[in-house]
């Protein structure tokens, strides 16, 4: 294809697509926050398109984005597992409908 | 300390010897590196790969292709096999004379734990290698030069470990004493090794003055690749680079994003959730080949580090961790809610992609963007961006914290 940035981009969509849809349709929390990262990794890759084919591609903005967004993600992902490992040693599930408690 | 802890006299002997093993090895290991990077180059590991890129007729003069470094390489590989207790040298866990030595008590998930360490290590121990003897990222060979040098690394390094993990097989455990044996004779042999090369190394230097300059010139790996992708972004700047190359450049894109998202696919619809973790490695990795086929090799280190080093590796734990009592295969939702949620997922891609390809600005796509070499980064993270990069060990430092408190209070409020 003629276009390298769109094909990129394109593939950065599909990927948040798939972590839409994953953290929509299934039910264990692991999985919810796989669909999460896959969505984050999605921007990432458009911050580095982006910065590949941009204007101003001296100015390291996006490569530095990424840097500080997969240091967060690493962090969040962290937090993330230690509060799903929480609730399963709490209400022995991971299964995110079941953790309806506060359920009017 | 594991070995002492579990109260088994095997695990206690296995633990002395673990200890001895490595005293010894860590010994000879460390004196054949100094070995390695005699020929003037300080400890720089990537100087020391940069002062060995060049070739004598064709052929890379690797440091293993001369003598000292074939005497080093050996040493070396004898060291790293005992380091890391593989077959001939381990005698922390001779299975046929202590059971399994300090990881007797260990079973299930804290061996794996155990070993998780000790392959890691391995990893390290195999890229030391290949970046003291193997010539680092070059290729062997003159003609072979057009192959990206961090492809030729990891060919490297999976050949090491590859030679590591097969010696397994074939080789018996060796007897206590001739470990001891040769740990002495090494220890002898080594000084005066270490010696003979240092004079050698300093006639070396006279005659060759070049090679200082090219210590200098650290990190090249970094920029190297741009010459590599002429066809994906300097088209227009060099359009005599070749056609071919441009098409390798291309199919590869499409492979690698066809392999990045199927198995994103795969992982977020596949019925088991271990297998899933497994797939997310694929699809980070592929993600990492993409960051380099943009010129961020720094991003893709970090991505494969970050994402499939520990992001993926914990997810794989905590599903291990929570489904001791239940199934891992979940229920599945009524066929409405799948419906709906791949409705709203393809309705949120339609417009991305519509608004990608009818977008003025990506039409103008012509930008050959230097890579960004990790000085520069380095650099723009002093200087432009201390401020976040604080921030964020801060928050790096409360997540580990937080999650740390997370994760035990339960245990605390059992007990």
């Amino acid at each position: 294809m003629s276009n390298p940035l769109a094909n990129y981009l394109i593939v950065s969509a599909a990927l948040f697509s798939i972590g839409l849809a994953g953290a929509l349709i299934r039910r264990n929390a692991i999985l919810v926050l796989i669909g999460i990262e896959l969505m984050l990794n999605a921007a990432n890759l458009n911050f580095i398109a982006f910065w590949r084919y941009g204007k101003n591609p001296q100015a390291l903005a996006g490569v530095m984005f990424v840097i500080f967004s997969i240091a967060v993600a690493a962090a969040e992902a962290a937090v993330g597992l230690a509060l799903i490992i929480s609730i399963y040693r709490h209400y022995k599930t991971t299964q995110v409908d079941k953790l309806d408690q506060m359920r009017g | 300390m594991a070995g002492w802890s579990s109260r088994n006299k095997y695990s206690l002997l296995g633990a002395m010897r673990a200890i001895a093993s490595m005293i010894s090895y860590e010994f000879a290991g460390a004196f054949d590196n100094s070995g390695g990077d005699v020929d003037g180059n300080f400890v720089r590991l990537p100087a020391l790969s940069t002062s060995k890129r060049r070739f004598v007729h064709g052929i890379a003069s690797w440091n293993l292709f001369t003598p000292w470094g074939l005497a080093g390489a050996a040493l070396f590989l004898v060291a790293a096999t005992a380091e890391s207790n593989r077959t001939p040298f381990d005698i922390p866990e001779a299975e046929s004379e202590i059971i399994a030595g300090y990881l007797t008590e260990y079973s299930g998930f804290k061996y794996a734990l155990f070993f998780l360490g000790e392959y890691l290590g391995l990893f390290a121990l195999s890229s030391l290698g290949v970046t003291l003897f193997l010539g680092g990222w070059s290729a062997p060979f003159a003609f072979l030069d057009w192959f990206p040098s961090w492809g030729w690394f990891f060919l490297k390094l999976f050949a090491m470990i590859a030679f590591f993990i097969w010696t397994r097989g074939p080789s018996a455990t060796a007897q206590r004493s001739i470990i001891a044996l040769f740990v002495e004779v090494h220890a002898a042999d080594v000084p005066g090794e270490f010696i003979c090369r240092r004079t050698l190394a300093i006639f070396r230097d006279l005659a060759d003055s070049r090679r200082s300059a090219a210590a200098l010139d650290c990190l090249p790996c970094v920029d190297r690749p741009a010459l590599r992708y002429p066809g994906r972004s300097a088209g227009t700047e060099r359009p005599q680079a070749g056609l071919p190359l441009r098409q390798l450049m291309h199919w590869s894109f499409y492979i690698v994003a066809v392999l990045t998202i199927g198995s994103a696919i795969t992982a977020m619809s596949l019925r088991n959730i271990v297998h899933c973790g497994l797939v997310l490695t694929v699809t980070f990795a592929g993600l990492a080949l993409l960051y380099l086929q943009l010129n961020a090799q720094f991003v893709a280190l970090a991505q494969i580090l970050i994402y499939i080093g520990a992001v993926a590796i914990l997810i794989v734990f905590a599903v291990l961790l929570t489904r001791s009592s239940e199934t891992t295969r979940e229920t599945s939702r009524p066929l409405s809610g799948i419906v709906s949620g791949v409705v709203i997922a393809l309705a949120a891609f339609a417009t991305l992609a519509r608004a990608i390809t009818s977008s003025a600005v990506i039409r103008q796509t012509s930008a050959a963007a230097q890579p960004a070499s990790v000085r520069q980064i380095g650099q723009e993270l002093m200087k432009n961006y201390i401020i976040p990069l604080e921030i964020v060990a801060l928050l790096l430092t409360a997540a580990l914290i937080g999650a740390a408190v997370i994760a035990l209070q339960e245990r605390r409020r059992s007990e």
